[in-house]
């Protein structure tokens, strides 16, 4: 069983992702701050992070900094951001960012993207 | 000297001696030479001919010879008779020339030969003819030839050879005689000449000796007659060896002593004779240089003088022409006249009294005198008179000498004039100096009218004036009162003299002098007033200058100064006009430079700081910089580019600016460094003069607002981005999922609402994006009209029937409700504000709107018990996309738009807005209107204060018709009641609980959820809440109602007046006060 950890502000956009995914059948936890994300990463093992860019408090890129790298070494670190320049992407980048998912995202794209992960 | 040799010689004697002597020397020496030369002439003369002869008979004889032998051989040839006769002749000849030769004297030579000849002959004749002779008889010519070859031709050969040899010694001899002859004659010529030369040499010698004997004494003779004449001492040798030279000496000895007695005797008398003759030269002379001295003077004095010589009477005798050229009379009628006819009747009688005591007593007078000429013009003389005395002592004649120096007076009254003419204009200068002296010395107008007044008092003393500047009612008097010079500057003075000095630049005005301005005079004088003005460049009166003088009247040359004087005036007026212009527009600039919001600094050439305005300091905190005081560049530059966070940009782009090289605008941004950051955005100017660079202007803005404007809409940008992405995200994801996926009917359903949901807020996010874009840039209409607030919040509470978490009641304890407003934009207004309220009490909970009425405006409160906010927070909550920054508030979302609008609708309302919050407590914001009043102001704030003293207690009005609830309140508030609106059942127990109510009015038919019946019964059933009275407010008849034993206080039947309410209340009020 594939661990997934959706971090998103937005209850909405929490619910879309967790519908999309829902027929993988995979363990999808939710964290809708930064902070909170931190505490569920350090209770588990998650193989797909799903992380919003900007989150009030903690953004994602804030929280990959602080992040004990350790515990995300395998994740694969999916980054959904409305932020497309390449100065924001090269910064995601080095801070562990695998793929980026830019904002309106396809939720079907989303799954055969996951899946695909999960597959290899 | 030996006795002997000086014994005289007569010269006679030694001449002849001499003479003889050397006559014979000559003689002697001639016949010596003459006899050598006929002996060596005759010598050879003989020898010559003796050659001569040698040389004939030789030749004869060779001549014989060859004659005979030619006969021989011809007769040898031809044996002709004839020819042997020939040859005998010729043998015969030759015979005789050697007997000839012969007789001559012969050398040892001629001797052979001779002998040679003769043995010839006479063998020749004897063997040699016969023999041959037989031969050619015989014809033997080979005998013949024989004897021819024999010795006999031998000798004729050597004969002829010899011949021939002799006559070439003999023509050498010959030569040599010759030569001989020749040289001999040279030898005597020569010796002739040697002769000659010596005997004249002698002759010479001789003769110059007894010359020289002569000639010697004779010059010393001569020189000793020359001396003599030359008148010098005579030295006379005579000791002579000549007698006759002796004798002449000594008689020329003694002649020139007896002369040289003689002469010195004349000569002392000539020497007399000359020096009386010098001496009377001399004095003919000095006679003749006095007279052309006396001449030239006469002269002179006629060009320069005038001479006129009288007799003791003072009757002119004699005048010179000058004389009668200066008086214009002629001659004849100033002699005989007395001198009284030259009287000009200038000089007083004293003048001439003592001119004449003067000159009758012998002495000599000068003076200077004015004559009248004939034409009775006048002239003056500087005149001497010398009186010609007698042997008496007494005067006979005065002799007038005099030079006419009218010129001079003239030239002198000239220069007196001059001189006069220079001391005034000196004095005149003075004065104009003084007077723009007064003129500089102040810009101040009523100074300079101080000024320049005094100094006409001074300068024209006058008795009283008035110096006034009719436009700024300003003047300077002397001599009169205050109160004169004001009704001087009134129109009524000042009007016709100011027409006048328009035309006319002055005039003077003569009256007599009024009694107060005679004062002591006896007698009536006269006044002059002159009026004077200042025009300015458009002609028009600026100063009016009036004074008055008693009985002094004004000179044409002060009148003049006056005008002069009053154009200098102009000049210094309009200086004052222009500086009271420069100070007027500097302090405007000044004020300017100091009131404009962005800070101004101005920098020398050099880079000091000349000016900052207030502004600036106070922006960059250096307000400790004293105003117009220059601060070096380094200074300065140091200060403010230390409170910046960029320093080194901020003091090399001061460096740039300040270059004087520099000449573009420019600016730069810097960031002060202070705890609350600010930033200042500074641009710099060149200021230029006539194109030249001469300093710098750096204008300093506050940008802080717009850099954080700036800020903040760049993360608009991206919060927006954000914003409208969420939504847009999930419309799109859902509706993505429905097309693509097989979904149960149910999931379809909710994928839809979520959608729907997601559209609206994008929406909703969009159209607040739009109001504020309208509301800032004031491009949002607003349609004022008279609203009732009461009524615009109950409608918006309405529409919020269906938050069942967040029950809304309105609290209302205004009397005045009535506002000038938008109506739609209230609502958004309260929408907003109740949906913020609802938002930021995830939990739910009541929202109260309480409205009141403080100070002409109406005020509205909305308080939920939401989450709060963080006091950090507050301060600037109405700012756009502000959203309070921290997890509870992130959940309720937002755009950070709500406030801001709401904000922009109060204050397009003349109202304003605030917010008070506790985190975890709630949030009140607060809006107010102003009252829009149509009744008297004032009696509205009496009755609230009465109000607010008087509340009688709060009834609590559930009633879902407005209309009617509104109705309702209005009596009540009338009574002073506080009424709260429910419109509906909702959470009204929890109220009733809280407050203290007077009654709770229930509708029993609500349109939502819990009926008034109900609400009773939960009213009834609490124990808190059970005594409360209760009225029912319904359509529905009573009696078709089981309240069961509900305790009701009144029941009233719509319809029903809202008075009888009111008095219900009342009744209440006054029971429970019992």
């Amino acid at each position: 069983m594939k661990n997934i950890l959706v971090v998103d502000d937005e209850m909405v956009l929490r619910m879309l992702i967790g519908y999309s995914l829902e027929d993988l059948n995979y363990t999808i936890d939710e964290a809708e701050s930064g902070l909170e994300a931190l505490e569920k990463i350090n209770e588990k093992k998650y193989d797909v992070i799903i992380l919003d860019y900007m989150m009030p408090e903690l953004t994602g890129i804030e929280l990959l900094e602080i992040i004990d790298k350790e515990k995300i070494k395998e994740a694969v670190i999916i980054m959904l951001t409305a932020k497309t320049q390449e100065k924001d992407q090269q910064q995601a980048k080095a801070v562990g960012v695998d793929i980026f998912m830019k904002k309106p995202f396809s939720p079907m794209e989303l799954y055969h993207l996951v899946e695909e992960l999960m597959n290899d | 000297m030996i006795d002997n040799k000086n014994r005289p010689v007569k010269i006679k004697q030694k001449f002849y001696k001499v003479a003889a002597l050397l006559l014979s020397v000559i003689v002697l020496i001639t016949s010596v030479g003459i006899y050598t030369l006929i002996r060596a002439q005759s010598s050879i003369t003989e020898d010559y001919e003796e050659s001569t002869l040698k040389y004939n008979a030789i030749n004869d004889l060779e001549k014989n010879l060859t004659g005979v032998l030619f006969r021989a051989r011809g007769y040898y040839a031809f044996q002709d008779q004839q020819e042997l006769d020939l040859l005998y002749v010729n043998l015969d000849k030759f015979k005789d020339s050697l007997d000839y030769f012969q007789s001559l004297t012969l050398s040892d030579q001629e001797e052979e030969l001779n002998q040679i000849l003769s043995n010839l002959y006479v063998n020749y004749s004897e063997n040699l003819l016969p023999s041959a002779i037989s031969f050619v008889e015989a014809d033997d010519y080979a005998s013949l030839r024989t004897l021819s070859s024999g010795g006999a031709n031998d000798d004729i050969n050597r004969f002829l050879e010899y011949t021939q040899t002799f006559n070439e010694e003999t023509q050498i001899e010959r030569e040599s005689i010759y030569n001989e002859i020749l040289s001999l004659i040279n030898q005597f010529t020569v010796g002739f000449i040697v002769l000659g030369l010596a005997s004249f040499s002698l002759f010479v010698l001789v003769i110059s000796g007894l010359l020289r004997e002569i000639i010697l004494p004779l010059e010393m003779l001569i020189s000793a007659t020359q001396n003599m004449k030359k008148g010098k001492k005579i030295k006379l040798n005579s000791d002579y060896q000549l007698e006759e030279l002796r004798i002449l000496a000594q008689s020329f000895r003694d002649m020139s002593i007896e002369v040289q007695d003689k002469e010195d005797e004349l000569m002392a008398q000539n020497e007399e004779l000359v020096s009386q003759q010098d001496e009377l030269e001399f004095n003919q002379n000095q006679l003749q240089d006095y007279i052309t001295e006396i001449e030239h003077i006469n002269k002179a004095l006629n060009e320069s003088a005038l001479l006129c010589i009288t007799n003791d009477e003072g009757i002119i005798i004699n005048v010179n022409q000058m004389f009668c050229k200066i008086s214009k009379y002629k001659e004849n009628e100033l002699i005989g006249n007395t001198t009284r006819i030259l009287k000009s009747g200038n000089q007083k009688g004293v003048f001439y009294e003592k001119m004449w005591t003067t000159i009758t007593k012998g002495k000599i007078w000068t003076g200077k005198m004015k004559n009248e000429a004939k034409d009775g013009s006048y002239y003056w003389v500087n005149a001497t008179i010398v009186p010609f005395l007698n042997d008496n002592g007494k005067a006979y004649r005065y002799i007038l000498i005099g030079i006419d120096i009218t010129e001079n007076k003239r030239n002198e009254d000239v220069l007196k004039e001059l001189l006069s003419e220079t001391q005034k204009a000196k004095e005149k200068t003075e004065r104009y100096s003084n007077l723009n002296k007064e003129l500089t010395a102040t810009v101040n107008r009523d100074e300079f009218l101080n000024r320049v007044f005094n100094y006409f008092v001074t300068a024209f003393n006058f008795d009283k004036g008035i110096l006034a500047s009719p436009n700024q009612k300003q003047f300077a008097i002397k001599g009169l009162t205050e109160n004169h010079a004001e009704l001087f500057l009134s129109d009524v003075y000042l009007k016709e003299i100011v027409a006048r000095l328009k035309t006319e630049s002055y005039y003077v005005v003569k009256r007599e002098a009024t009694e107060t301005e005679i004062g002591v005079a006896e007698d009536s004088v006269n006044c002059y007033d002159l009026y004077a003005s200042v025009n300015d460049d458009l002609g028009e009166v600026s100063l009016v200058f009036a004074i008055t003088r008693i009985g002094n009247a004004f000179t044409e040359e002060e009148i003049s100064e006056i005008n002069v004087l009053m154009g200098q005036l102009s000049i210094a007026l309009s200086r004052i006009d222009i500086y009271e212009d420069v100070q007027r527009e500097r302090s405007l600039n000044e004020s300017i430079v100091q009131n404009v919001t962005e800070g101004l600094q101005l920098v020398s050439l050099k880079g000091d700081l000349l000016q900052a305005n207030d502004k600036l300091l106070k922006l960059v905190n250096m307000e400790s910089y004293k105003k117009n005081k220059i601060v070096p560049k380094d200074i300065w530059i140091n200060d403010f580019s230390d409170n910046c966070q960029e320093k080194n940009e901020i003091r090399e782009f001061y460096e740039k600016a300040i270059d004087p090289e520099f000449i573009d605008l420019s600016s730069i941004r810097c960031q002060l460094a202070e705890d609350d950051p600010r930033y200042i955005q500074i641009y710099t100017s060149p200021v230029f003069i006539s194109e030249v660079k001469t300093g710098t202007i750096f204008m300093y803005r506050d940008i802080t607002k717009e850099y954080e404007v700036d800020e903040m809409k760049s993360e608009l940008v991206s919060t927006v981005s954000h914003e409208l992405r969420t939504p847009l995200s999930s419309v799109l994801g859902f509706t993505e999922m429905l097309l693509m996926r097989d979904l149960k009917p149910e999931k379809q359903k909710k994928y839809l609402e979520t959608i729907f949901k997601e559209a609206k807020r994008l929406t909703n996010l969009i159209n607040n994006f739009l109001d504020v874009q309208r509301i800032e840039s004031g491009k949002q209409e607003y349609e004022m009209k008279e609203v009732n607030l009461n009524e615009i919040i109950m409608e918006v509470i309405d529409t919020f029937k269906h938050e069942k978490k967040h029950p809304i009641y309105l609290e209302d304890s205004a009397s005045i409700t009535s506002t000038m407003a938008d109506k739609d934009r209230l609502i958004q207004l309260l929408t907003n504000l109740i949906s913020n309220a609802m938002k930021f009490s995830p939990a739910g909970g009541k929202i109260a709107i309480k409205i009141c009425n403080e100070n002409e405006k109406i005020v509205v409160n909305i308080l939920d018990i939401g989450i709060g906010i963080p006091e950090t927070e507050l301060s600037d909550i109405f700012t756009k996309f502000k959203r309070v920054d921290n997890s509870a508030s992130k959940k309720i979302g937002g755009t950070g738009l709500g406030l801001a609008i709401s904000k922009g609708i109060v204050e397009a309302h003349q109202g304003e807005i605030w917010i008070d919050s506790k985190e975890n407590i709630g949030t009140t914001v607060s809006f107010s209107l102003p009252v829009f009043n149509i009744n008297v102001d004032g009696e509205l704030f009496e009755k609230d204060e009465e109000f607010k003293c008087k509340s009688r207690g709060d009834v609590l009005l559930v009633e879902d018709d407005i209309s009617l609830a509104l109705m309702l309140s209005e009596t009540l508030k009338l009574n002073n009641f506080n009424v709260i609106h429910y419109l509906s059942s909702q959470n009204v127990l929890e109220i009733a609980n809280e407050r203290d109510l007077v009654a709770i009015v229930v509708d029993l038919v609500l349109e939502d959820g819990m009926t008034g019946y109900d609400l009773i019964e939960e009213l009834q059933s609490d124990e808190k809440t059970n005594h409360l009275p209760i009225i029912v407010s319904s359509a529905i008849n009573k009696t078709t109602i089981d309240f069961k034993d509900y305790k009701i206080y009144e029941y009233l039947v719509k319809p029903y007046s809202p008075n009888v309410l009111s008095e219900i209340m009342l009744q209440l009020v006054a029971e429970q006060a019992e």
